[in-house]
C-alpha cells in the first residue's frame, strides 16, 4: 500500500546484527542510479542532507580507490568523508566503507568506520536500490545519529509507530 | 542507577537475552540454560537490562518471570528516525537528479 503521504524510502534496523537496511526504488533505469552513485558531479548534487552540500576533493571509483569529500555546512563548517571502495560489480553492487578524514583523507580512526553495501536491481517498477550498513558498535549508530541531528533533522513523531511496526 | 541505553545493548549477551524474552517471558533460570557463561553473569545482565528499564520482573506463582519493556525499546527506535529521515532527503536528492538526467 502506497499514498502520497506515504514515506518512500523504507528502512528496518536490526539492532541484533547491528546493522541498518534502508531501500528504495527509483523511476529510472540501473545504468543511471549506478552514475549518480559513481560519478562525482552527480553525487554532490545529492550525496548531503539540505542544507548541507556535498563537495568532491577527488574520485577514484576502483576497487581499492575512494571518493573524498566535504559536507559543507551553510556557516561554511566542513566534514570531510572518506568512501573506501572495496567490490564493484557494474550496475549490481559496490562495497567498502566509510569514514572522517581530513582534507587529505588521512582516516580519523577515533571515529568510527561504517561498513556498508549497495545492490542495485533492476525490476518492473523501476531500479531498486537496497542500501544496508553494518554497525560494529553501538557507539557508530550514536555517532551517525548525532551527524544526523547536527544536519538539522529532528524526529517526527507521527513515523514513530511505522518505524515500530 | 539509571543507566544508558545504548548500554544496555552494547553487549551480545544483553542483546541475545533482549532477543529471547522479546518471544515470551522467561525465568532466569530458562533464560541462563541459553548461554554457556555462569548463572551469575547472566543475572548480571538482566540487572543492568532492568536498570536501564528495558526489562521487568513479573511474579507468577513461586516464579519471577523477566518480560520486555517495549516502550523502552522505542527509544532506540527514536534515535534511528533522524537517521532515516536523513537518507529518505538524501533519496529525494537522488531522485531529482535521476529526473534530470532523463
Amino acid at each position: 500500500m502506497e499514498s502520497a503521504t506515504q514515506s518512500k524510502t523504507t528502512i528496518l534496523k536490526d539492532l541484533i546484527n547491528k546493522s541498518i537496511h534502508i531501500s528504495r526504488i527509483f523511476n529510472a533505469p540501473v545504468q543511471q542510479v549506478w552514475s549518480a552513485y559513481t560519478e562525482s558531479e552527480l553525487l554532490d548534487q545529492w550525496w548531503a542532507p539540505k542544507p548541507w552540500k556535498a563537495e568532491t576533493k577527488s574520485m577514484n571509483f576502483t576497487v581499492g580507490g575512494f571518493w573524498l569529500y566535504a559536507m559543507v555546512g551553510p556557516d561554511n563548517t566542513k566534514h570531510w568523508g572518506r568512501m573506501n571502495y572495496h567490490a564493484i560489480q557494474p550496475y549490481q553492487k559496490m562495497e567498502g566503507e566509510d569514514g572522517f578524514c581530513d582534507e587529505d583523507g588521512n582516516l580519523n580512526h577515533d571515529l568510527p568506520l561504517t561498513k556498508w553495501n549497495h545492490i542495485f536491481t533492476a525490476t518492473e517498477k523501476g531500479t531498486k536500490v537496497e542500501f544496508k550498513l553494518l554497525l560494529a558498535t553501538e557507539k557508530e549508530l550514536q555517532t551517525l545519529v548525532e551527524m544526523g541531528f547536527e544536519m538539522g533533522l529532528t524526529a517526527a513523531m507521527d513515523q514513530l509507530d511505522e518505524l515500530l511496526a | 542507577m539509571r543507566r544508558d541505553i545504548f548500554q544496555a545493548i552494547a553487549d551480545p549477551t544483553r542483546r541475545a537475552i533482549l532477543s529471547l524474552i522479546a518471544l515470551q517471558a522467561m525465568t532466569p533460570n530458562a533464560l541462563a540454560t541459553h548461554f554457556d557463561t555462569s548463572r551469575q553473569a547472566v543475572s548480571k545482565h538482566i540487572k543492568i537490562l532492568t536498570e536501564c528499564e528495558l526489562v521487568h520482573q513479573v511474579q507468577k506463582g513461586r516464579e519471577i518471570y523477566y518480560q520486555l519493556e517495549p516502550s523502552k525499546m522505542k527509544e532506540i527506535a527514536d534515535f534511528i528516525e533522524p537517521f532515516r529521515q536523513m537518507w529518505e532527503q538524501k533519496f529525494n536528492q537522488l531522485e531529482i537528479v535521476l529526473n534530470n538526467l532523463k
